[in-house]
Formats: structure tokens, sequence, C-alpha cells
């Protein structure tokens, strides 16, 4: 793809590295009737629903609410809290006169259809839900729009943290000695460089399977060699080390000796689409750092299996 | 850049495969009758896949001991039809992805399991819940298939599919795949039984879509896929060619269209500009027609609106495999494909009176060997998303 992809806004609700008395990280809210102003709207909006809308509205707000020409959406696990108490109230009920609020906010796309619908934005707009590669997704087709024309475009994701989420995950083995998290990251993405940073997106690959060392270094090689990049190249390595699956991220360090490394999960936890605050800090990263040229490399597995390099440059 | 429609794979109340699926639609038979997958308290006409998960196993050539989502068992026979008729032998012979949509995932696995989990959760077998996100299905069907190229999910309500195969086809003109297998699938299950219920828009008795007396959907479940590729990486005579596509958003409600089909008539005509024709060579409209009192109002307006006083055939196949969600348009990608390529028109069941003020009257009766060069096909969904595809005679 030729375009280059200019980061213009960046917005975050996360935990910022605050732990709850359930181990979790959960994400600092704002309050959200300054920016949800709809009072009714807001009443039928669960946490999830609140942090997304809330976060996309403020990074369209920084972007200096320019037209928008497409929102993009990516969330791993949906509106979990929603889709449980709906699951509840057929149990409770008997499926007998159900309310249906529940149901028609635990759709995947409903942050996403919530921000069109408050910006009266009757552009292009989609959903990604697969797993720790769905807000990568959302950035191949962000950079599919850019290329083809549009000249903003809203990306964004989104998880949320709940009880039964915690115990299940836990059951299935896959959060042992990790803190999960949640938070929603937005970001506006355009062929202008109107926030006059120069940082831009410049790669995104993703691949699934296990792997070795070797074929882990392998792939990162690759990836920088499409960019016409090595890894000298690379100042600052960001990785989504959780604390359990260093080895992976021990070795794939290594291929990055002088780099900066930086780690995120700390901060927002685990959580499908985490790696969205990895960009987020990214984004910071190359803001506040001198202006010569920068590559900053994000690399995130999740549960190990689904992997994604992202690359920006300044 | 053309893009090409090379492999078609289909399964739904109405078939077990594209070929059935044929003879169904040209005799009349629909798939409609009780619901039997799972016990419920509510009187719905659904269209279910006449198939058990073992059949479907037996089928696939699977291990009875493990366990499948009916999800992923239905996605599993209509990507592998749709490869292999493709001619693609090797997947990874070409940057082959795969790009699939649900609307439910694993959730007939995961209601089962709550009710148990919700009374004792510490107690409970959380591993029936490890298929229940989105992506589960998509990567074990990427997995059959062999394809470890670029594989992702999308998930936009009833509109899905469609989404799928706009990604799929933007990802070859970008130059990111040669080839994509796109579409969708969703099992039956009682979480969407009693969502829609709970909307009150489901017709206790058999949909009639553009009818005047039409009262609701029927739900179904099945799933969908067309294979996209780019000319250097064809193995075998094309179907088609996609030539339009386009998504826009209603930004109405969360749930009903707006009563212009503002979102309707955005997607049709961008999807016509798109591939540089004029509304008026259209042959043929493969439309939502769900059979809710508002979609078909709105569609309707939005048709005429588009077409004004030269609206081409059109018809519904909801009363024939139901509303099947995030796999409609992967079904009806197929069907709109094979409409196009021998000239097929599909009758629209149970249509008898126009509605109020409007003059739109479906077609009633199978044929084919009809001249037709291109045919649209739409799908929405909630949040207002609302798509469609065009395809081209080549």
């Amino acid at each position: 793809m030729k375009k280059r992809v200019y980061i213009n806004a960046t917005s975050a609700i996360s935990p910022n590295g605050v732990k709850g008395e359930d181990n979790i990280l959960h994400a600092i809210e704002p309050d959200y009737k300054d920016i949800i102003t709809n009072a009714n709207l807001r009443r039928r909006m669960s946490h999830i629903v609140k942090m997304g809308v809330a976060c996309g509205l403020l990074c369209l707000e920084k972007n200096g609410d320019r037209p928008i020409n497409a929102i993009i959406t990516a969330t791993g696990l949906g509106c979990l809290a929603d889709t449980e108490k709906f699951l509840n109230s057929i149990i409770e009920n008997e499926e007998r006169l159900l309310n249906p609020t529940a149901f028609t906010q635990s759709t995947f796309n409903v942050i996403g259809a919530q921000i069109a619908l408050l910006t009266n934005n009757h552009c292009y707009n989609n959903t990604f839900v697969h797993r720790g590669l769905s807000f990568e997704s959302a950035l191949i087709d962000t950079m599919m729009q850019i290329n083809e024309g549009d000249s903003n475009v809203l990306v964004g994701a989104i998880d949320e943290a709940t009880p039964t989420t915690y115990t299940i995950l836990k059951g299935l083995g896959l959060i042992e000695n990790i803190t999960m998290g949640e938070g929603a990251q937005f970001f506006v993405l355009s062929n202008e460089n109107s926030a006059t940073n120069n940082i831009s997106l410049k790669g995104v690959k993703t691949y699934s399977g296990k792997y070795n060392s070797a074929q882990q270094a392998e792939f990162i090689k690759n990836f920088l060699a499409d960019n016409s990049l090595n890894t000298n190249d690379i100042s600052c390595f960001i990785t989504g080390d959780n604390g359990m699956q260093d080895s992976i991220y021990t070795d794939v360090n290594k291929l990055f000796p002088s780099a900066t490394n930086k780690t995120f999960k700390d901060i927002c936890g685990e959580y499908p689409t985490a790696s969205s605050y990895g960009f987020y800090l990214a984004v910071d990263y190359l803001e506040n750092h001198p202006p010569d040229t920068q590559n900053v490399l994000i690399y995130n597995a999740y549960n190990n299996t689904n992997h994604s390099l992202i690359l920006l440059e300044k | 850049m053309k893009i090409y429609v090379t492999g078609v794979g289909a399964i739904s109340g109405i078939g077990l495969n594209v070929g059935e699926h044929l003879t169904s639609l040209a005799s009349n038979k629909h798939g409609m009758g009780p619901v039997t997958l799972f016990p419920t308290t509510l009187n719905a006409v659904v269209s279910e896949v006449k198939c058990s998960n073992d059949k479907l196993k037996e089928i696939l050539k699977l291990p009875f001991d493990k366990t499948y989502s009916r999800t992923t068992l239905l996605g599993m026979v209509a990507a592998k039809e749709a490869l292999e008729s493709s001619g693609i032998k090797n997947v990874n012979a070409f940057r082959t992805g795969f790009i699939s949509s649900t609307s439910v995932g694993g959730m007939d696995l995961s209601e089962q399991a709550y009710v148990n989990f919700r009374n004792n959760p510490q107690q409970s077998d959380v591993q029936k819940f490890s298929q229940h996100d989105c992506g589960d299905s998509t990567q074990r069907i990427a997995d059959y298939l062999g394809i470890t190229e670029f594989t992702t999910t999308i998930s936009t309500a009833c509109s899905s599919a469609a989404n799928a195969v706009i990604m799929g086809a933007r990802m070859i003109k970008n130059g990111l795949l040669d080839a994509v297998v796109v579409g969708g699938t969703d099992a039956l299950c009682k979480f969407t039984l009693n969502g829609f219920n709970s909307l009150m828009i489901l017709d206790n008795e058999h949909c009639r879509p553009f009818d005047r007396s039409r009262s609701g959907l029927n739900l179904g479940e099945g799933a969908g896929y067309i294979v996209l590729q780019n000319e250097y990486s064809l193995y075998s005579n094309p179907y088609c060619l996609l030539t339009g596509y386009a998504n826009a958003n209603d930004a109405y409600h969360q749930t009903a269209t707006s009563p212009e089909g503002e979102g309707t008539y955005e997607c049709m005509r961008q999807s016509i500009e798109l591939a540089g024709i004029n509304p008026s060579d259209v042959g043929y409209i493969n439309v939502h027609g769900t059979g809710t009192p508002n979609n078909d109002l709105s569609e309707g307006k939005a048709i005429e609106r588009l077409f004004k006083d030269k609206v081409p055939p059109f018809s519904s196949v909801k009363a024939f495999i139901g509303h099947t969600l995030g796999a409609a348009e992967g079904i009806e990608a197929v069907l709109s494909v094979l409409s196009v390529t021998n000239g097929i028109v599909y009758p629209n069941l149970n249509f008898k009176n126009l509605i109020d003020n409007s003059n739109l009257i479906p077609i009633t009766e199978y044929k084919q060997g009809l001249p037709l060069k291109h045919v649209l096909s739409n799908s929405f969904g909630f949040g207002g998303n609302d798509s469609s595809l065009l395809f081209s005679f080549i």
C-alpha cells in the first residue's frame, strides 16, 4: 500500500496500572455524562459500551471533530456483561417477556454503531472479532481505507473484564500468574499530517500458531525487510510481555540489543485487544522523543498463538 | 483490478450443498419447521439444517469424541465445498486467506454450559466455554482447510458475511492476498431465538417477505462461502465477477431501519457506482427482505428511490432458509453468484398482496436461463450496518 498513514489523535480509557481487590486491572473511567450527553442512550449502555463510545468520542474531539470517513472497531470477546445478563434473563424468566435491551446491546458492533448514531455518520462501519488479532485486523482495514482514498478513519479496540470471564479463563488455565485487564483505545488515522507530528503507521502483520524462537526471529526479520528495515533500525521495541510467556519475549528481545525495551501489560493488563494499548504507548513514545527518524516495533503474542507485529515511524 | 468468484459452498435448512439448494428453490421446498435442536417454550417457526452434529462430523470425517460448536461444523461443510469448487488444490501455492463472519460464535455450547455454571461457577466444566469467542470457529475452519495466511473474523450482526466478502475483495485489490475464502456461519441457538422474540419481530407462522400481511421473520441457520481470486491465481473458469460492494451506516436506531432506508439506499447506490454501471443495468436484486414490517417497507422505499420506475425483478429467499444472521449474506452471495452465472431468479414464497402505497411485486416463480448481466444482493444488520454486493456476468 502506497499512501502514508498518519496517526493524528489518540485516546485511552485504561487501568493505568492500578489493580483492584479482585486482582484485575479495571479501567479508570471518566465522568461519562460529560461525554455521552444523551441520558437515555447512556442509561442503556453497559460498562464496555460506555467505555468504548466515550473513548471514541474523546478521540474525535482531539482530532478537532474533523469529518470521519470510516469507523472501524475491534473486540476479542465483545459485550460479555450484557450477554450474560440476557442469558440469565432467559433462564430466570423461562423465555417469557424478556427485556430486549441486553440482547440488542450485546451485538459485537454496538460500539461502532453507537458512535455512528451519535455523530450522524453514514460511512463505512466494520467490526473485527478475531481474538488477539482483532485490533490488528482493524488496523489493516484502516490502512486499506486510507489507501483507497479515505482521509480520516476512526479505529479503536475495546474489551471488558467481568467476574465470569475471570473464573472461566482461570479455570481454562489461561491466566495463571497473569493479570487480567480491560480498556478502550481509539485513534484517528489519516492521509494528512494534521497533527504535524509526522507519526505514521507503517505496517501490520498477523500470524497464528506455535513457533520456536528461530521461526519467530524469521517472521520478525521478514516483516522488517518487507518494510526496508533491519533490526538495527528499531529504536524502541515494545512487547506484550505479561509476566508469564517470558521465554517468547526474552528471545525476541535479544534481536534488538540496542533498542529501548518497553512493556505495556503491566499498565493495561492482559486482554484480547491489549495490543491497542501498546499502540497508544508507541505513539506516546514517538511524540516525546527527538525528531530524527525513529522506528517503533510492537510485538504481541496472545495466548502464545495469535502473534502480531505493528510498525510505527516518525 | 478484477475480482473473480471461483468457488461456492452453502449449507442451510434447504440443503447440505449448493446443488440441493437449487433443487429446493426450483421446487418451492422450504426448510421451515418447529425448533428441534434445543428445548424451548417458544412456539417459533425456524429453518434448521436437517443434520445432527454427529452427522456433520461424519461428513467432515472428524472424530466423534471431540466437541465442536455447531457454528464451526456448519462453516466447515460450506467452506470446504467452496474451496473444492474453486479448483484450488494447494492453498499455499498463493497467498490464500480466510475471512469469516458469525453473530453467535460458539454460543450453542456456551448457553448449555452456562445453566450449570451460574449455579456453581467454581465446580463447573469451563472447558465448554473455550469455543465461545467468534474467532474460535474461524480458526478451526481455517485449520481444517489448511489456510495459514491472513485469517480474521467479522461480526456486524446480519450484514456480517457481506462485510467479510468486502474485506476479502479489498485485500486482493490492495495486493495483500491473491485468493480468499469469504462468508459466514451461524448456528441456531436459544440466545438469538429469545433475542429476536424479545424484540417482537418473530413471526410464529411462515414469514411473508414483501407481502402486506407480513408480521415478522423466521430465524434459520447455516453457512455460506465464496472464493475470490485475482487473475494471476486462477485455476478454473470463474463463475462471475464481484464488481461492486459497499457498506454504509443508517445512523438511525440500534435495531430499526430509518423510514426512508438511508443506509440501504447508500450501500446499493455506492455498489452500482463502484461497478461503473447504471441502476438500469441491474437485472435482479436478491433483497434482504426479512419479512418484518419495518425492513421490507424501508428497503422497498430505498429500491424505488434508486431505481425509480424501472425496479428490476427482485425476491427474498428468507421464506425458504429463514434469516441466518451472520451466515445470511454468505448463503445469499452463493445464490446471487449462481443467479448471474446461470440467469436464475428465485421465487419469493408467500407473496399475495402488495404493501400499501407500493408497487413492488417480487418474483414468485423460479426461472433460469435469463440474460442477467448484473445481480445486486442486500443485507442489513443491527446498528444500521447496511451492505450490498454486486456480481457481474463474465
